[in-house]
């Protein structure tokens, strides 16, 4: 899933400052799984907008949706988005902008910082597990992506930054290519790690510019809609 | 979740106890004050508890067909069980009748005047909100396996299974079935590998020797037994002569007479090691006339017969020496030498004793298999590696699920002795499951599948464990028989998804509306009854303090605190359980992360943190409670409380 966090209040009520109305806008998909954006998360920080505007009146709406990262979702708003000066997007940069995108004569300020695409490894912790860099390598290093948990990115790791499995930006990071190898040697494969990976072609990736996936199979032509 | 009750049609009645409480609250004021809603009456009996009150409030129900009712009067039980006779008869049923105690929340603790009348119509307003939003309450009729499994082999296995036999079908895990007992299943030398479900409808996974069986039982009792271990505080010396109480055998040597033993008992044993050395002095005595010296620190008399048993060996010429360090022991060609100094002596010289055996204390050490079973049941470890949290609510027998006890020294060994009465308390709560069929209201968590964003908290968070998934629906499940309706769940889920049917989101939001300048969200195990307990002895407060009822302080949301203070409270506390005595074992510690996010909150809106608070208190603390509500009444007057 996408995680995210909030921004600090602090910063929250200095977007806001200049409206009277706004809606506070969650999405029910992965900010609710990672408790960033939904529904309860909207109606604390309704609350703490209110609160902090209660000698400035400011009238604060709250609804969630199911993903704001869907036009056809985003409807639901619109009569409470025509309603507002401003909204507050608790989704993601994807859901911020397609609610955006729909309503482009208002302004859609964004609640949370999108942090990655991750996994809680306990309630209350994630960890980011994909980069989305357009050609996975995972059956290579074992299930262990070395371009999202090596700090360098590196398909031949580790380098001498790896210190006692650790990588050295951080003693609590472990070193990706460490884990690489003690699978490759639990599984009895590590023969398979001499072999030295080409160059990665990143123009997959986000060096190729912004992305776009086109699945003419699934496509529906004008007169088909 | 359900809506509210279609049409609402709720009477209050205020009773003014023959004119005593008109004294004190003016009830005209307080009537006119409250807010009723269409088809919502109110008036005011004289004695509710008397039969021309219970006449007056029949024909009421009658004239108005009133389909609810709140009471607002003393803390009388006469008066809600009249009330409540009264309100079947009508059909109207305890889910849409309500008490406010206007005794000791109102007219014991404050004096006359506004702010008293205002709460008084607060506290009956919250009621009346409360059950104009309530939800008609489903009765449900679950179908469970009757059977109970019993893990586990000894004594405790065979006690319990011998009493849960007298109700319902007993499978026994791990032990070869005793003579004498009609099981239904015995599966020696099988253990617990997995387990699915939830009380009334457990599949167990046993690994026999050679295959795995499955196994469906309503129920689980844990009674393992545990092995023994010389107490390692005395410090004894491995020694030919020095043997653990329960490897002493008597008939095991030819002849006692004249002999010597020295019983040494350590001050961390159990009753039962205490109760095997008394018996074995005893019996060295009578028997054999041998002598017999008995070292202890604190004797262990609390169990059954022990105290007996303690004064009859005295009687009988058992020498009892107390310590205060354990004995020096030496051994050598001669015996066993015990060097220690007799607390009742001044002399600087130990005292001696040279016996030919020493029999030591014993202490018991988690079973082997406590880690692996607690894992497969999710049941909770306590002190020691041993079963079970040290909780007031979970003992003598109760595990965190429903569904799950235990019974013998392998939850505690301070339990072993009386593990007959503990077997026939456990059997008492088997008796639940032994009809095969369960009925009971529905006023459990609820999650709404359409919400449910199956992000795992509920699943993860509950002290209870009684929530699955339901991957046909895609949403969580919380399981009725299972859920103790804490309502922790409710107040963690992202997505609001999740009810509890008396505490909904929209009752309590709406009772905040009708609250005071402090706000008391108070545990009904706790905080409540301390209030109430402050009304029964008179214990003044200010009368801005006004409270919300919660079943738990794991229910109290921080979007109630921060609703309160956009309604414009001053304060607010959360009284809650002491940790490691909530009921729900975790409310304690979810109440207080809450209070902490609240405070960040507050702080950045430029509200003093410190004007929502937190206060453990047990139930009986109505003067910590008095006092706390005081003290932030007291803080709120002096301090600007905003800072900015």
């Amino acid at each position: 899933m996408i995680v995210a966090e909030a921004k600090t209040l602090e910063e929250i009520f200095q977007l806001v400052e200049p409206f009277k109305k706004i809606l506070v806008a969650g999405c029910g998909g992965c900010v609710t799984v990672c408790m960033a954006g939904g529904a309860k998360e909207v109606g604390l920080l309704a609350s703490a907008i209110r609160l902090s505007r209660r000698n400035n009146q400011l009238e604060v709406l709250e609804q969630t949706v199911l993903r704001q990262c869907e036009y056809e979702f985003n409807r639901e708003l619109s009569s409470s988005v025509s309603e507002v000066e401003a909204v507050l997007s608790l989704a993601c940069g994807v859901g911020v902008q397609s609610l955006a995108e729909q309503n482009p004569d208002k302004p859609v300020l964004p609640g949370l910082n999108t942090k990655f695409m991750g996994l809680p490894l306990e309630q209350g912790v994630w960890a980011e597990r994909c980069q989305g860099c357009g050609e996975c390598v995972l059956d290579k290093t074992f299930g262990i992506c070395p371009i999202t948990r090596c700090s360098k990115s590196l398909l031949n790791g580790p380098c001498g930054g790896s210190q006692g499995g650790k990588c050295e930006i951080d003693p609590d990071v472990p070193c990706a290519w460490q884990l690489i190898y003690d699978k490759a040697i639990s599984l009895g494969q590590v023969d398979r790690l001499r072999h030295i990976q080409p160059v990665k072609d990143w123009s997959k990736s986000r060096d190729g510019g912004p992305r776009k996936v086109v699945r003419g199979d699934v496509r529906l032509d004008e007169i088909g809609q | 979740m359900g809506s509210p009750q279609a049409e609402n049609r709720t009477g209050v009645f205020f009773c003014n106890c023959d004119g005593k409480f008109s004294d004190i609250l003016d009830f005209r004021a307080i009537i006119s004050s409250l807010d009723l809603a269409s088809g919502e009456i109110v008036q005011e009996v004289p004695g509710l508890c008397k039969e021309e009150g219970q006449i007056q409030l029949s024909q009421s129900i009658r004239a108005a067909s009133l389909n609810g009712l709140v009471i607002a009067g003393c803390r009388e039980d006469r008066l809600n069980k009249a009330c409540l006779h009264t309100a079947n008869q009508h059909g109207i049923g305890p889910y849409r009748t309500a008490f406010v105690n206007l005794q000791d929340l109102c007219v014991n603790v404050h004096n006359s005047g506004g702010p008293l009348n205002q709460k008084a119509a607060h506290i009956t307003q919250q009621a009346l909100v409360g059950l104009r939003l309530q939800a008609p309450v489903e009765e449900l009729k679950l179908q469970i396996f009757p059977a109970v499994m019993v893990i586990g082999r000894g004594e405790a296995a065979a006690e319990v299974a011998a009493e849960a036999l007298k109700q319902q079908p007993v499978i026994l895990v791990d032990e070869v079935a005793p003579p004498g007992l009609d099981l239904a299943a015995s599966y020696a030398g099988c253990r617990v590998t997995a387990v699915s479900g939830q009380a009334g409808r457990f599949n167990v996974t046993l690994q026999g020797p050679e295959e795995e069986t499955q196994v469906r039982v309503g129920a689980i009792v844990i009674a393992l037994d545990t092995p023994k271990q010389i107490d390692p505080a005395l410090n004894l010396p491995e020694a030919e002569g020095i043997v653990g109480v329960s490897s002493f055998r008597l008939e095991a040597e030819q002849d006692w007479h004249g002999k010597s033993v020295a019983f040494v008992m350590g001050d961390g044993e159990s009753q039962q090691s205490t109760a095997r050395a008394l018996e074995l002095a005893l019996e060295l005595r009578e028997k054999y006339g041998a002598r017999v010296e008995f070292f202890f620190t604190q004797m262990q008399v609390a169990g059954k017969d022990l105290e007996y048993r303690y004064r009859l060996a005295r009687e009988k010429g058992v020498r009892f020496n107390r310590y205060i360090d354990p004995p020096d022991v030496h051994v050598n060609v001669l015996g066993v030498t015990l060097k220690y100094n007799d607390p009742q002596l001044t002399a600087s010289v130990p005292s001696r004793a040279l016996v030919d055996y020493l029999v030591a204390g014993e202490v018991d050490l988690p079973a082997p298999e406590t880690a692996g079973l607690s894992k497969a049941l999710q049941v909770n470890m306590g002190p020691g590696g041993f079963f079970q949290p040290d909780n007031i609510h979970l003992l003598p027998a109760r595990s965190n699920r429903e569904g799950v006890y235990f019974v013998g020294a392998c939850h505690h060994p301070v339990h072993a002795l009386d593990t007959a009465l503990e077997a026939k308390a456990v059997a008492a709560k088997l008796a639940r499951f032994a009809h095969g069929c369960v009925n009971l209201p529905q006023l459990q968590a609820v999650v709404d599948s359409e919400k449910c964003a199956l992000c795992l908290t509920c699943y993860r968070t509950c002290p209870h464990k009684a929530v699955d998934i339901n991957f046909e629906a895609e949403a969580a499940r919380i399981d009725p028989l299972a859920c103790q309706a804490c309502g922790i769940c409710a107040a963690e889920c992202p997505a609001k998804a999740i009810e509890l049917p008396r505490f909904h989101n929209r009752q309590v939001m709406a009772q905040l509306g009708y609250a005071g300048k402090v706000i008391a969200f108070a545990c009904e195990n706790s905080g409540l009854a301390a209030a109430e307990l402050a009304g029964v002895l008179s214990r003044k407060y200010p009368a801005e303090v006004e409270l919300i009822k919660v079943p738990c302080a794991g229910n109290i949301d921080a979007a109630y605190m921060l609703r309160a203070f956009e309604n414009g409270a001053e304060g607010a506390l959360l009284l809650t359980c002491h940790a490691g005595s909530c009921k729900s074992l975790l409310g304690h510690a979810r109440a207080e992360a809450r209070l902490q996010r609240t405070r960040e909150v507050l702080a950045s809106a430029g509200i003093k943190p410190e004007r929502v608070r937190l206060q453990t208190l047990a139930a009986n603390a109505a003067h910590k409670f008095v006092q706390s509500v005081s003290n932030l009444v007291e803080s709120i007057e002096h301090g600007d409380g905003e800072t900015r």
